[in-house]
């Protein structure tokens, strides 16, 4: 959806600037000639319809700051999807996890545009749980300490919900090679750098190169 | 921020000082301080003011006669009104504002009840403010609903018995306009002003004083409608609907009429507009537009359709009563007017009123099903984009209630089309609650019978629509009982079962109290057999011919007739024991616990009835509103975060 | 379960919500009150709305021949105050650069421009509304000279209150800008006034073509 161009004083002034200088060409192009008038009306409300549909789409207010978790501890947030039981992840969870880190695995039950929005979830829920149970048995096996729970299809969404449940200090997200990445179409990554004031780690799993399950 | 921070607020939004209650006044004082008593004599000065005024004009322009009844009567049911309002202190922020005092805060003392006396002020407290609106609405319901037993009684038997066919006009008239927008648009306000910002996980509304300002327009428009009834020279009698040129020519009662819609769509506008913005700018955090319940999502469309929609309504009363007042000719053919102009600006609202009384129903009924069929809400996104559909599509209708009005005719069938495409989204919604229910494990509680009762009353109405959105079926039915049952079978059957339901559900929680299940239940079946009893019959005397609006009919109607007044007083009965079960669980009914249907929406995480403020602090959102039987699932958290307890298990 | 109310960490203890609110969440990057004046200028939008559409069943539907209709008294058509009018709306548009000029000034704490635009957009839109009811009462017809009349009358009138109630509004700023009562943090009164008068001129603009022009 474009962004409503109507969220100022200053806006609405360009609006009636606008207004104008719409009218004013309209009639003059009526004095030259009624079909000149018309033409010009034509172009410019075309114009005018293309910006509105092409204008891009604000990012939504930063949430507010999580209420901290005890101090002490420190708490790291994995997403993953399909890549959540990939080798590369669980070597650099590891890595970071020397001292008894908390890790909480997050794997957002991602859908097919159609289910999405005829709310068809279940399948996407069950092979988003499947997944999750392969990636903490991976991790509980290398010995960290890693709880895993399915996330909201939006990847975003779902880290914004680990962080009020969870409160990390930091995020590590992990996709497939870019091309392959869904997740890195659509800026992933970028955007949760921007929204979050938290180290958003970037991990990518190849898992048609490890052979690794999904 | 409320509602005008600015650097002469006493304190900002947030502080948390806590001022002393200001001393009640005393003396002669208690006359000057808003309330009513200062209502009682600046009500009177304040309107004769500017009656004084309109005649001294009129003598300056040589207007004659003086007192001329139209201008006056019109002039009076502004400045009168006007004078209660800031009598009451409904403006009073407002011009303290525009005087540059220091505004009292928002959010704050006067804020709230703690005594019956702060429920007869205006009160800024949404849920002081949506009782307020529902005890209106109640009190409304029993005037108009004892029109319909007066005007029933008459229709009885054949003949003139007790109202001559004027009189009966009135009373249908005013029973429809008091129903239509004394009822069901203010009743779904009253529940929507109560649980919406609790819903969203907000404190109060964003313009609570507007709010409390567009409540006490309502009993205006309700008295000024009632007034108009016993006006000298009659009553409104055109019908609600007030068909120009007609309506330009009635007895002085008929102004009563056009300016107590205008209050009462001002009203209206205001309480939408009030919704829209709480609910775009203060919803709490996590919570997106997909994690809203659906009863937010419903009244975000309704309040969608009141703020482009009322506008209309508000014109078409101006023109009618511009042609009466101002001599204007809008719609006298013989002066280039054109009648017809005003029934499709009239409907223009007045179709997208019907799904203004029908969508926030669906919103409760959605919430309804959800809970005591402990199962998600089935297409939960569909759901929401239904009723946006219907937002959209209500706007392309309007003429289906002018197929007979010898409008243009190519525009019959294009009206046909999407009146009878609006009934895929509203089938999308009822399929929805069948497969919600379905396989769930259901708890026949009263909220959930009526909304039960509901669907299959509305199922009922729809087709009775759908009949009639088909041209050639409109030319034979139209203006007929036919007419009358699908009304009836989609307001009554339909919102006003939907209101009943969001009654007794949210019941518990404005009140702190249970009411008596048994007598709930009673009232349900009574009113589901009296209802379908009272209406039914209509679609058959509708289709043998009986036309509607008439005091007297043909002898072969009388036996139907007789029984559906029988019925109807049925149904009447049905109220009373509504009224005594609200009453009394109110007053007597056992203590209510702060979640007594287990429901997830955040209206209920907090106590029955909720404090002043509704939270110690905001909730976080973390998942959907309805994942009923989803391990581990959550719709919100408060406080700090906490170890999730579950796994993904 | 669903939301449990946990132990609070920032020392707030029950019954917080029987004396104080807690701290707003804003879900939204625009102030409420500028969403809610824009809201309310969509209503009103459809207002004008009923009364261009009567103009329409009027005139097109009605099929009045010729607009304006002759007047029975002189044999001529009704005759409009173009020029007049156009004046105004050129007085009425200057008034909208004032009061951006005001707008733009507070929020950068020039309060002498501040003051100066609010005082000329006061000026000007009084000016205009004068015009117009100095106009009206010289005009050669009155509400009941046809459907004509009732619609010039009904929406240069129905303009005519939303200026008055602009005035009153701008009034009632000009007032408090001479008082100090604004400033470059706190001028959401000035935005939603000076929005609302936007919405009033490029009406205007749109009445006047309607009304006088076509």
């Amino acid at each position: 959806m474009p962004r409503n161009p109507f969220r100022t004083e200053a806006e609405a002034f360009r609006f009636v600037l606008l207004t104008i200088v719409y009218g004013a060409l309209i009639v003059i192009g009526n004095k030259i000639d009624p079909w000149v008038g018309l033409g010009v009306f034509v172009v410019e409300t075309a114009v005018v319809a293309w910006w509105i549909f092409t204008r891009g789409r604000r990012e939504r207010p930063v949430p507010q700051a999580p209420p901290p978790h005890p101090a002490g501890e420190r708490r790291i947030l994995v997403v993953a999807n399909e890549t959540v039981a990939g080798t590369e992840l669980i070597d650099e969870v590891c890595r970071r996890c020397r001292s008894g880190e908390k890790v909480l695995v997050v794997s957002p039950a991602l859908n097919s545009p159609l289910k999405h929005w005829t709310s068809d979830l279940d399948e996407a829920l069950e092979d988003a749980k499947a997944r999750l149970e392969a990636s903490l048995a991976a991790m509980r096996a290398a010995g960290i300490d890693a709880r895993g729970e399915v996330g909201d299809s939006d990847p975003l969404q779902a880290i914004e919900d680990a962080l009020r449940t969870f409160a990390p200090d930091e995020v590590i997200i992990s996709t497939h090679p870019p091309g392959r990445s869904n997740w890195l179409e659509r800026g992933v990554v970028e955007r949760a750098r921007e929204r979050f004031a938290l180290p958003v780690t970037h991990v990518v799993v190849d898992l048609e190169a490890a052979g690794a399950p999904t | 921020m409320t509602e005008a921070a600015h650097v002469h607020d006493i304190h900002s939004a947030n502080g948390h000082a806590v001022h002393a209650p200001t001393p009640p006044r005393t003396g002669w004082r208690r006359w000057t301080g808003p309330g009513w008593l200062r209502a009682l004599w600046f009500t009177p000065a304040f309107g004769s003011l500017w009656l004084g005024i309109t005649v001294l004009l009129r003598w300056a322009a040589n207007w004659h006669p003086l007192w001329k009844s139209g201008p006056i009567v019109t002039v009076a049911l502004v400045s009168y009104p006007v004078g209660f309002l800031a009598a009451i202190g409904a403006f009073d922020y407002w011009l303290y504002y525009m005087s540059g005092r220091p505004t009292r805060p928002d959010l704050h003392e006067g804020h709230g009840a703690r005594s019956w006396r702060d429920y007869f002020r205006p009160n800024p407290d949404h849920k002081v403010i949506g009782i307020q609106y529902l005890c209106t609405v109640v009190f409304f319901f029993i005037v108009g609903g004892f029109l319909a037993l007066l005007f029933r009684a008459e229709l009885a038997h054949p003949g003139d018995q007790y109202f001559n066919p004027q009189t009966f006009n009135v009373l249908v008239s005013n029973h429809a306009a008091l129903m239509i927008f004394l009822v069901v648009i203010p009743g779904f306000a009253a529940l929507g002003n109560f649980v919406i910002p609790l819903m969203i996980g907000a404190a109060d509304m964003a313009f609570p004083k507007l709010n409390a300002l567009s409540f006490w327009l309502l009993p205006i428009a309700g008295l000024m409608l009632i007034g108009g009834m016993i006006a000298p020279g009659g009553g409104p009698s055109t019908g609600w609907t007030c068909y120009a040129p007609l309506c330009s020519h009635q007895p002085m009662g008929q102004i009563f009429f056009n300016m107590a819609v205008q209050w009462a769509g001002a009203s209206s506008i205001m309480t939408a507009l009030n919704f829209l913005v709480t609910i775009i700018t203060m919803r709490a955090p996590g919570m997106t537009f997909w994690r809203m319940p659906l009863l937010v999502w419903a009244n975000f469309s309704t309040s969608m359709l009141v703020v482009l929609a009322t506008p209309f309504i508000a014109g078409s009363q101006f023109f009618v009563l511009f042609d009466r007042v101002l001599h204007t000719n809008y719609f006298e053919a013989g002066h280039n007017g054109y009648a017809l102009g005003y029934q499709h600006i009239f409907w223009f609202y007045s179709h997208p009123a019907v799904y203004i009384m029908m969508l926030p129903g669906f919103g409760i009924v959605s919430e309804v099903i959800a809970v005591m069929s402990r199962k998600p809400i089935f297409g939960y996104r569909l759901m929401a984009l239904s009723l946006l559909a219907i937002l959209i599509l209500g706007f392309s209708v309007w003429a289906h209630h002018m197929f007979v009005a010898g409008m243009a005719g190519w525009l019959r069938v294009p009206m046909m089309v999407t009146t009878l495409l609006i009934a895929v989204p509203t089938g999308i919604k009822v399929f929805s609650w069948l497969a919600t229910m379905w396989e769930g494990r259901i708890h026949f509680t009263t909220p959930m019978l009526f909304a039960v009762g509901f669907i299959a009353n509305f199922v009922i109405g729809g087709l009775s629509g759908i009949f009639l959105g088909a041209v050639p079926i409109d030319i034979q039915a139209s203006g007929t009982y036919f007419l009358v049952a699908h009304i009836h079978y989609v307001l009554f059957g339909g919102s006003m079962m939907t209101l009943f339901a969001g009654i007794y559900y949210w019941f518990p929680k404005m009140t702190g109290r249970m009411y008596n299940e048994r007598l709930g239940q009673l009232h349900f079946w009574l009113t589901l057999v009296a209802f379908n009893l009272t209406f039914f019959p209509m679609h058959y005397l509708g289709l043998q011919g009986m036309p509607r609006r008439v005091a007297d009919y043909a002898e072969r109607f009388a036996g139907l007739n007789e029984f559906i007044s029988i019925a109807s007083f049925g149904l009447g009965a049905s109220t009373i024991l509504f009224i005594y079960n609200m009453v009394w669980s109110w007053s007597h009914g056992p203590k209510a616990a702060a979640n007594p249907w287990r429901a997830m929406t955040l209206e209920w995480q907090v106590p029955s009835p909720p404090p002043i403020f509704n939270f110690d602090e905001i909730p976080q959102v973390v998942g959907g509103p309805y994942e009923y039987g989803v391990p581990g699932a959550r719709h919100a958290i408060f406080g700090a975060a906490v170890p999730a307890p579950v796994t993904a298990e | 379960m669903t939301a449990a109310a946990e132990a609070h960490p920032h020392g707030h203890g029950r019954g917080d919500a029987n004396l104080h609110p807690p701290p707003i969440h804003y879900s939204s990057r625009i102030a409420p009150p500028i969403v809610g004046i824009f809201l309310f200028i969509g209503s009103e939008i459809m207002l004008f709305g009923s009364f261009f559409t009567v103009y329409f069943f009027d005139r097109v539907a009605a099929n009045t021949h010729p607009w304006p209709p002759i007047d029975p008294a002189t044999g001529h058509p009704y005759s409009r105050p173009v020029f007049v009018a156009l004046i105004n709306t050129c007085i009425l548009v200057t008034s909208s650069f004032t009061m951006h000029w005001a707008t733009q000034s507070i929020k950068r704490g020039h309060r002498a421009g501040f003051q100066a635009g609010m005082v000329l957009t006061f000026l000007l839109g009084l000016t205009f509304l004068l015009g117009q009811v100095f106009e009206f009462l010289r005009v050669g017809f009155n509400t009941s000279d046809t459907s004509f009349a009732a619609t010039f009358f009904g929406l240069t009138g129905l303009h005519g209150c939303h200026v008055l109630v602009g005035l009153a509004i701008l009034l009632v700023m000009t007032i408090r800008a001479f008082r100090g009562h604004f400033s470059p943090e706190h001028h959401h009164g000035i935005e939603v006034g000076g929005i609302y008068w936007h919405f009033v001129d490029v009406m205007w603009l749109v009445v006047y073509t309607t009304v006088y022009i076509l």
